[in-house]
């Protein structure tokens, strides 16, 4: 029936505009069920909408909900000549007259085609929309203006309660800035946990500074010249903020870790975290950022929060230690057909109870049979690790934790050689160099990073800023990572040319990151809509005492 | 280092200004193409309001050999896409990625949706989906996508190793922009016959656009 009178209304509304009119959205709209409509595209009573879209597509509001288009933030974007407008309650509000700088980055920083760049410069001015004409819109597609939105925007059949619910939704979202973002200036934290290695976190600090303070002298020059317009540059100048860094240092157990997040927040807000040292579990921090809707990207972690993350507020460069775990089991599988028989040892820290469990469950997956012991100290796993194995082991694999430079070298025991393959894990490589590569012939290591010898050509121009800056690299994989999640916020900010929301950051951050902007910590780095590892493998290296770094790949890429 | 990127920043702004001379000299170099406006004459169903007026899309015709290489099928099953593509049936293929928000579901949907229409055309006929986003593209990622469309036995999704992927965009003429798969572009490719030309098509389509394009391209010319 109510399909019968949208249908209806909808097809008067395409010939006249008149019984546009004649939609009412209810005045009192539940913008709690409207958020789940825009989420989900179901309607108040669960069940999916229907729709169409290209004109003849019937489709399902479940698969063609707002948020895919729209986005979370609801600011939009463009995708494969496609552009989406912003939708924010605010923005559909106010008459729209062909805001040249809100679509600037579609009209110049975009890869277009002819189609795209004509048709982002047609008309796109109209009335502001009333509850009535946006409820119409979704329903009829045609705007205010009596003009017909993009076939691609589905036309929903919503009943009357449903549509009102949307519009109350859209109506809660509002274009002022986020925490963290005042006239002159946008804040930022960085992240140092105990026990993060002293030389480490100090190259780490000394790029973020180094970036932090050329961005603001570069920011200074432009706003001191504000007549001097290159670039359309002036015609932003509003939108420009000097970056305020913060370094949040955490102190004691992990567990207390977001107490004091929530403490440094509350005194300032910053509009996201950037990079950082995290030594022990992502986990805490990614509470918060997701609690208090912080973005938090790329911080240098090995244990980063793998479970739920997707469409969250944590973007992180990989999985870490169960990215290795995982790999490694599929290079087990890969020299094993029909299941492989493996021993398991590890150190029951968080470091290698990461690895284990996802190796054995990986290594299962693939057929093999994995008898598993975990250990509470180095000292137990050493003694066990003395009396390890009985023959016919195919793979012994061993995740010592945090005490690989301790238990590596324990590995030197001739039963060990018999195992035609002893998987361990990234950080074992130092350590093992000292065994040598006769002793350590059967050793394989998980690395989730680049391989050595490959230089990519952002490198050049990093090291040669660095250079400029008096940074020293000391940690070259850290500071590169430090510098790729800064320049992540560098595009996104200049793509969001004032529209300072979280969730658009992270939009735009997923647009960018498969951009040529790799430092060369990582093979390819690249997200996409709602992705948050932008590294998805690893390589199984070997030792080779006469290559540059001393170990080699003894696999492809391996993307488990 | 910010010299340059400014500089780069102005090319990006100088090209955009010029884009539109760029982008027509780059279609005009596109053999035997032809704008086409569907939609509004496209399905005599009397339940439904009748279909908006279709944006363009741009049809032209080529040759292209894909590459011999091994791709991995949504049930894990090696592939070899040379053979699948030689294969003597009505062959539909497409590019997309999984967790892409906008023109993916559409692309997807329209296959999903021309798949009755299509084999009362051909019963023959084979739909390929490719993933440009393979190493996020797990096989059981494509089973979920396919299952989103309803997709048939006809109906082969797959993913692969990035290069091999980059590969077969490559051959199809349809890589993405600076590499950055969120630059990818609409392209369906439709090819009749065994060795017979692709008709490639670059735009979102209607169901009933791609049924048309489906029937028209019998009529592309054979050696």
């Amino acid at each position: 029936m109510i399909r019968k009178l949208i249908l209806k209304a909808a097809a008067g509304a395409l010939a006249l505009l008149a019984p546009v009119q004649a939609i009412a959205a209810e005045p009192a709209g539940d913008p709690v069920a409207g958020r789940r409509l825009y989420w989900e595209g179901v309607s108040s009573n669960g069940v999916p909408i229907k729709a169409r879209t290209q004109g003849d597509i019937e489709i399902s509001g479940a698969q063609f909900s707002c948020v895919s288009c729209h986005r979370p933030s609801a600011y939009g974007g463009s995708e494969g000549s496609v552009y989406v407008p912003p939708i924010r309650g605010d923005l559909l509000y106010e008459a729209s007259r062909g805001d040249r700088n809100r679509i600037f980055k579609e009209l110049f920083l975009e890869a277009q085609s002819g189609e795209f760049w004509s048709k982002m410069r047609d008309p796109r001015s109209r009335p502001a929309y009333t509850d009535a004409t946006l409820a119409a819109a979704l329903i009829t597609g045609v705007d205010p203006a009596g003009r017909d939105l993009d076939r691609t925007m589905p036309r929903y059949e919503l009943s009357e309660k449903d549509a009102a619910n949307i519009v109350a939704y859209l109506k809660t979202l509002g274009t002022a800035p986020d925490p963290g973002v005042t006239r002159g200036a946008i804040h930022f934290a960085t992240i140092v946990t105990p026990g993060a290695n002293k030389a480490d976190t100090d190259a780490v600090l000394a790029t973020i500074n180094a970036f932090f303070n050329w961005k603001n002298l570069h920011t200074k020059g432009d706003l001191s010249s504000p007549g001097f317009s290159p670039l359309y540059r002036s015609e932003f100048l509003n939108t420009y903020r000097a970056w305020k860094l913060h370094v949040w240092e955490l102190k004691g157990e992990p567990e207390s870790w977001s107490d004091q997040l929530d403490a440094y927040y509350k005194a300032q807000p910053v509009f996201a975290m950037v990079s950082g040292l995290v030594n022990g579990p992502h986990a805490p921090i990614a509470d918060f950022c997701d609690r208090s809707a912080t973005p938090c990207i790329f911080p240098s972690t090995e244990l980063p929060q793998t479970r739920d993350v997707a469409y969250r507020y944590n973007i992180y460069f990989s999985r870490g230690r169960a990215l290795e775990g995982e790999a490694m089991a599929t290079f087990v599988a890969s020299r094993n057909k029909g299941g492989a028989e493996i021993r398991q040892y590890y150190l029951e820290d968080r470091l290698g109870a990461a690895s284990a469990i996802s190796f054995k469950k990986a290594a299962e997956f693939y057929g093999g049979r994995v008898i598993s012991q975990g250990f509470p100290d180095k000292e137990r796993l050493i003694a066990a690790l003395g009396e390890c194995c009985e023959k016919n082991v195919d793979a012994l694999v061993v995740w010592p934790g945090a005490a690989a430079a301790d238990v590596v070298p324990q590995l030197q025991a001739k039963n060990f050689r018999k195992a035609p393959i002893i998987g361990l894990p990234s950080d074992a490589i130092e350590p093992a160099k000292a065994v040598g590569d006769k002793a350590g012939k059967n050793f394989r290591f998980a690395w989730p990073y680049e391989k050595p010898g490959v230089v990519h050509p952002r490198e050049f121009d990093v090291r040669a800023w660095m250079s400029a800056r008096k940074v020293p690299v000391t940690n070259p994989r850290l500071q590169f990572e430090s510098y790729f999640a800064l320049t992540m916020i560098e595009h996104s900010l200049q793509h969001l040319l004032g529209d300072f929301n979280r969730e658009y950051l992270i939009e735009l951050i997923e647009h960018e990151a498969e951009k040529n902007l790799n430092v060369g910590t990582h093979p390819t780095l690249a997200l996409g809509p709602g992705q948050r590892f932008a590294s998805k493998g690893a390589f199984v290296m070997r030792l080779d005492a006469k290559s540059d770094r001393g170990f080699l790949p003894d696999s492809e890429w391996i993307v488990p | 280092m910010h010299r340059r990127k400014s500089l780069s920043f102005l090319c990006a702004v100088l090209g955009a200004t010029w884009g539109a001379g760029a982008a027509s000299a780059q279609d005009a170099g596109e053999a035997h193409e032809h704008h086409h406006e569907h939609g509004a004459d496209a399905k005599g169903d009397h339940d439904h309001p009748a279909p908006e007026k279709s944006s363009d899309y741009v049809v032209s015709s080529a040759r292209y050999e894909a590459p011999k290489i091994s791709l991995i099928d949504q049930n894990n099953r090696k592939v070899r896409i040379d053979q699948l593509l030689s294969e003597d049936r009505p062959t539909l293929v497409q590019f997309i990625f999984t967790s892409c928000t906008t023109i993916c579901p559409v692309m997807g949907a329209v296959f999903g949706g021309a798949q009755n229409d299509i084999a009362a055309v051909a019963p023959n006929y084979r739909m390929v989906s490719i993933s440009i986003d393979p190493e996020y593209d797990t096989p059981e990622k494509l089973r979920e996508f396919a299952a989103k469309q309803n997709a048939r036995p006809d109906w082969v999704f797959l993913t692969g190793a990035a290069d091999d992927i980059t590969k077969v965009t490559k051959s199809f003429d349809a890589l993405n922009q600076g590499d950055n798969k969120m630059y990818h572009q609409p392209f369906t490719f439709i090819r009749w016959r065994k060795d017979g030309e692709w008709v490639r098509i670059r735009g979102l389509l209607s169901v009933a656009d791609l049924v048309s394009e489906f029937s028209s391209a019998r009529k592309v010319e054979t050696p």
